[in-house]
C-alpha cells in the first residue's frame, strides 16, 4: 500500500513539474549596452509562440514551462541559449547577444585600412586619380586639387598647408620613399611622381597633424597603398611622338595572387625633331622606367607584397643663368624596392615593413659639377590590435638609414657660372639612422564621435638629439555628409639633403588644426582653420 | 490493476506535453512569431513596400511609396536603428527602378546612389547589409559608365563579405548569381549564376519567421534561374523550375509571366 501511495505521490511530484508554467519578461541588448531590435525569443519546445523584440529590445513571454529552454536570436549575433531554470524570475532577465565572430577575410578588410583612417582629409581611389582634369593621370598630383595643398610650383611633391615640399612625406606601403618625383633637378623638385596609378588601390592624404604611425614628418603625410586584389587581366600598350608603354596585369591564382609589370620608354627625336623652333632648349630627353608589383597570399593568415621599380633619366640641353648661357646635361638612374609581410590574427595584424633605394644623380652646367648617390635602407615592425569594436591600438618601431654622397664642383662666385670660373671642389658623405617607436589609439567613442592619439619617441644613435612627438585629434561627424576635425601635436623630421643643403637638419613644428568638411556626390570641400608653428630644432 | 489504470493516465497525461515538444521540433524551422508591440510601420515592411511600388506601377503613382518613404525616414529619426536603414535602402531601390521605368535616369541613379551611401555609412554591417548594398551597387552599374569598372569590383567584394559573414543567407548567394548574371560573358560573367542560383533557392527565406526581417530572394531567385535555364535553351531545366517555383510563390507576376516563354517547348 505505501509503495502504491509512494509511486502516485512521484507520478503527481511529476507531473506537476510537467505543467509548471511562468511569464517571462526581459530585455535584448548586445554587447555595448544597447537595445536590440527585432531579435527573435522563444521557447525551445514551442518556437510558434515566440516572440519579436521591441524597440527598446523589450519582450515578454507567457506560460513557458519551467523546464523549458529561452533562445534568443538575431541576425548577425550569435545565439543565447538560456535554460529557464537558471533564471531568476524576481529581477528582469537581461539577455546580452555577443556579435558574431567576424570571419578572417573580415578581418584581413579591415586591417588593410590604416587605423588613422578617420583622420585623414581625404581618401583618394584610383578612379580619383583618372577623372582629376588637373592630375594628367599622376597620382600625386592629384592632390594639387584639394583645399589643402599649396603646391605653387610645377613639382609633383606635395606642399601642403604652407610647409615645405620636403616636410611632408609619401609613403608607399608603410615605407616612406624620398624625392617621389621624376625630372628632378637639383633641388628635388620634379613634373611627375614615380608612381603608375594602375598600381594604386588608395591614398590616404593628412593635410597636417600625420598620424604619428609614420615619422619623418613635420608637415603633412600622403599614405599611397597599392592593389590588393586584381579585378582583371589585362595589357595596355601606348605609343606617341615621344614615348611607347607597356602595361601586363595578370593573375597567377584567382583570389590570391597577382603581378604587375609596366614600362615606359620615352624618346624626344621625333618630338623635339618636328618643332626644333618651338623647343630651342631642348636637344635631346630619354627616360626609361620598368616597376613589378607582386601580390600573395600565404595561407588564410599571411599575405606579401612586393614593389619594385627602376628608372633612368637622362636631359640634354641649353640653359641660361646669370651671364652665362651654356649646355645643361644631366643623367639620373634610381631603384627601390618595397617589401610586405602581414601576418592577420582574429584580433589583430603584425605587418613588416621593408625598404631599399639607391640613386646617381649627375649634373653638369658651365663650372657647375655635381655628381650624388644616395641610399636607404627601411624596416619597420608594426602591430595593430583590435581591443574591441571600437578601439584598436597600435605600436612598433621604425628604422630609417640614409646616406647621402656628394662630389661637386661648386662657383666661387655664384654669379659666375662659366667652365673658366673660378669654382672649388668639395666631396661630402654624411649619414643619418632614424630609429624611432610609437603608439597610436583610436577610439570611436560614439557613432558620431571619434578620437585619436599618438605618440613617437626618437632613440638617438651617434649622439642625436633627443625628441618625442606627441599627438591628439578628435574627428565629429554631425552627419554622413558633414564633420569636423580638431587636431593638433608637434612633430620631428630629418631634412633630405641636396645640392645646396648637403645636411640632415633636425626640424619640428607645432600644429593645431580645425577641419570641416562637406561631401556632396561627385564633390568634396574643406574649410580649415590651422594654427602653424615651424622651426629649425 | 486500479493503480495501474491512475499511474498510466497520469503518464498519459504528461506524455501529451511531451510529444507536443516533439511535434514543435520537427515541423518548426520556420516559424511564425508574434510581437508584443502594436501593430508598427516596420511590420511586414517587406510586402509593404513592394505592394506601394506594384500600385505605383500599375497606376503610375508613387505617392504611396513617397509616403513609406516619409514614415521611414521619421522613424529613423526617432529611432536611428540599421534595420530601419535597411528597409530606407530597399524602398530606394524600389524608387529608383519606378523613376528607371519613367524614363528619369537622372532620379533613378541620385535614388540609388542615395541608399549605397546610406548602406556605405552603417558601421559594422550584418550579412544581409553588405548583401543589400552588393545588390544595390549591381543596379546602379548601368548608371555608371566607365565607373562600372570600378563598383562592379566593389559589389562582388560585399557579395563575398556577405557569404564571408552567413554562408547560409539566400540572399547573398542570389545577388552573387544576379550580378554574375547580368555580366556580359565577354568582361567574365554568365560562369556562376546557375551554381548560385540553385544554391539560393536550397535555402530557406529566414531561419526564424520574422516579418520584420528580409526574406526576399527566393521567389527572385527561380525566376532568374528560369530565365538562366531559358537563356541557354534548357527547356526541361527551365519547366522543372518553373514548375518547383510556381508551387512556392503561385501569385507571382515575375514567374507567371515566364510560363508564355516555355509553352511548347
Amino acid at each position: 500500500m505505501i509503495r502504491i501511495f509512494c509511486s502516485i505521490g512521484l507520478v503527481l511530484l511529476y507531473s506537476v513539474t510537467c505543467y509548471a508554467q511562468t511569464n517571462v519578461r526581459g530585455i535584448v541588448k548586445n554587447e555595448n549596452n544597447a537595445p536590440v531590435f527585432a531579435a527573435n525569443v522563444y521557447s525551445k519546445s514551442n518556437p510558434q509562440k515566440g516572440i519579436i523584440t521591441d524597440f527598446d529590445g523589450k519582450f515578454s513571454l507567457n506560460n513557458i514551462e519551467l523546464t523549458d529552454t529561452l533562445i534568443a536570436s538575431f541576425i548577425g549575433f550569435q545565439t543565447k541559449v538560456i535554460p529557464l531554470i537558471s533564471i531568476n524570475f524576481n529581477a528582469p532577465l537581461t539577455i546580452i547577444l555577443a556579435e558574431n565572430q567576424q570571419s578572417l577575410a573580415e578581418v584581413v578588410i579591415t586591417a588593410q585600412d590604416p587605423i588613422s583612417e578617420q583622420f585623414s582629409v581625404v581618401k583618394i581611389n584610383k578612379l580619383d586619380i583618372y577623372f582629376n582634369p588637373v592630375s594628367q593621370g599622376d597620382p600625386l598630383k592629384a592632390i594639387t586639387t584639394l583645399p589643402a595643398s599649396t603646391t605653387t610650383d610645377e613639382t609633383a611633391n606635395p606642399s601642403l598647408r604652407g610647409s615645405a615640399a620636403d616636410r611632408s612625406r609619401v609613403v608607399l606601403n608603410g615605407v616612406p620613399i624620398y624625392n617621389p618625383v621624376r625630372a628632378a633637378q637639383l633641388n628635388n623638385q620634379g613634373f611627375f611622381s614615380l608612381f603608375n596609378p594602375e598600381i594604386i588601390d588608395k591614398m590616404y592624404v593628412y593635410a597636417s597633424n600625420p598620424p604619428l604611425t609614420y615619422g619623418n614628418t613635420s608637415a603633412g603625410l600622403v599614405e599611397i597603398q597599392t592593389n590588393k586584389e586584381l579585378n582583371a587581366n589585362q595589357l595596355q600598350l601606348s605609343a606617341s611622338l615621344a614615348s611607347t608603354g607597356i602595361f601586363i596585369s595578370q593573375q597567377l591564382k584567382k583570389e590570391v595572387s597577382f603581378i604587375q609589370v609596366y614600362g615606359n620608354y620615352q624618346f624626344s627625336d621625333a618630338f623635339v625633331g618636328i618643332q626644333k623652333e618651338q623647343l630651342p632648349a631642348i636637344t635631346k630627353f630619354a627616360t626609361k622606367d620598368a616597376g613589378v608589383n607582386f601580390y600573395s597570399k600565404v595561407g588564410k593568415r599571411i599575405d606579401v607584397n612586393s614593389f619594385s621599380y627602376f628608372i633612368e633619366e637622362s636631359f640634354n640641353g641649353l640653359n641660361e643663368q646669370f651671364t652665362y648661357k651654356g649646355k645643361i646635361s644631366s643623367n639620373t638612374k634610381r631603384l627601390f624596392t618595397v617589401n610586405n609581410l602581414n601576418y592577420y590574427t582574429n584580433k589583430g595584424v603584425l605587418s613588416l615593413n621593408t625598404g631599399a633605394s639607391a640613386s646617381k644623380q649627375n649634373f653638369n652646367f658651365g663650372n657647375i659639377t655635381s655628381k650624388n648617390q644616395t641610399s636607404q635602407l627601411f624596416a619597420s615592425l608594426n602591430y595593430k590590435w583590435f581591443l574591441s569594436k571600437n578601439a584598436d591600438v597600435q605600436l612598433g618601431v621604425s628604422h630609417d638609414y640614409q646616406q647621402a654622397k656628394f662630389n661637386d664642383s661648386i662657383p666661387v662666385y655664384y654669379y659666375a657660372l662659366s667652365p673658366d670660373a673660378p669654382a672649388f671642389f668639395s666631396e661630402t658623405t654624411i649619414a643619418n639612422p632614424i630609429l624611432e617607436a610609437y603608439l597610436y589609439t583610436h577610439h570611436r567613442v560614439s557613432k558620431k564621435l571619434t578620437f585619436s592619439s599618438g605618440v613617437r619617441s626618437s632613440i638617438p644613435v651617434n649622439n642625436q638629439k633627443y625628441y618625442v612627438s606627441a599627438q591628439l585629434g578628435l574627428k565629429y561627424k554631425i552627419n554622413p555628409k558633414q564633420s569636423f576635425l580638431l587636431s593638433g601635436g608637434n612633430y620631428h623630421n630629418y631634412s633630405t639633403p641636396n645640392f645646396f643643403s648637403q645636411n640632415f637638419n633636425l626640424l619640428s613644428s607645432y600644429q593645431l588644426a580645425l577641419d570641416y568638411s562637406y561631401e556632396l556626390k561627385n564633390t568634396f570641400r574643406t574649410t580649415d582653420l590651422k594654427g602653424f608653428k615651424m622651426r629649425p630644432f | 490493476m486500479i493503480r495501474l489504470l491512475i499511474i498510466s493516465t497520469l503518464l498519459i497525461a504528461c506524455k501529451g506535453n511531451t510529444a507536443e515538444i516533439n511535434h514543435s521540433q520537427v515541423v518548426s524551422y520556420q516559424t511564425k512569431f508574434k510581437t508584443n508591440q502594436p501593430d508598427s510601420l516596420l511590420a511586414g515592411i517587406q510586402s509593404k513596400i513592394t505592394n506601394a511600388f506594384v500600385q505605383g506601377m500599375v497606376s503610375k503613382n508613387n505617392d504611396k511609396l513617397k509616403q513609406l518613404k516619409k514614415e521611414l525616414e521619421q522613424l529613423y529619426k526617432t529611432k536611428n536603428q540599421h534595420l530601419i536603414l535597411y528597409w530606407q535602402s530597399y524602398l530606394q531601390f524600389f524608387y529608383s527602378i519606378y523613376y528607371l521605368e519613367a524614363g528619369d535616369k537622372k532620379n533613378a541613379e541620385k535614388e540609388i546612389d542615395t541608399a549605397i551611401d546610406w548602406m556605405n555609412n552603417m558601421t559594422n554591417k550584418n550579412s544581409e547589409y553588405y548583401a543589400l548594398l552588393a545588390m544595390l551597387e549591381g543596379f546602379s552599374l548601368q548608371f555608371k559608365g566607365m565607373k562600372a569598372m570600378f563598383i562592379g569590383p566593389r559589389a562582388q567584394k560585399n557579395v563575398k563579405a556577405a557569404l564571408a559573414i552567413d554562408s547560409t543567407n539566400l540572399r547573398a548567394y542570389y545577388v552573387y548569381a544576379s550580378n554574375d548574371f547580368y555580366t556580359p560573358e565577354k568582361y567574365g560573367g554568365g560562369k556562376e549564376a546557375e551554381t548560385y542560383l540553385l544554391k539560393a533557392i536550397s535555402l530557406p527565406a529566414q531561419k526564424i519567421k520574422n516579418n520584420y526581417l528580409p526574406s526576399w530572394g527566393k521567389e527572385e531567385a527561380y525566376e532568374l534561374l528560369i530565365r538562366h535555364y531559358i537563356k541557354k535553351e534548357k527547356w526541361g531545366l527551365a519547366k522543372e523550375y518553373f514548375q518547383e517555383g510556381i508551387k512556392g510563390f503561385p501569385n507571382s507576376y515575375t514567374l507567371n509571366k515566364l510560363a508564355s516563354k516555355l509553352v511548347g517547348k
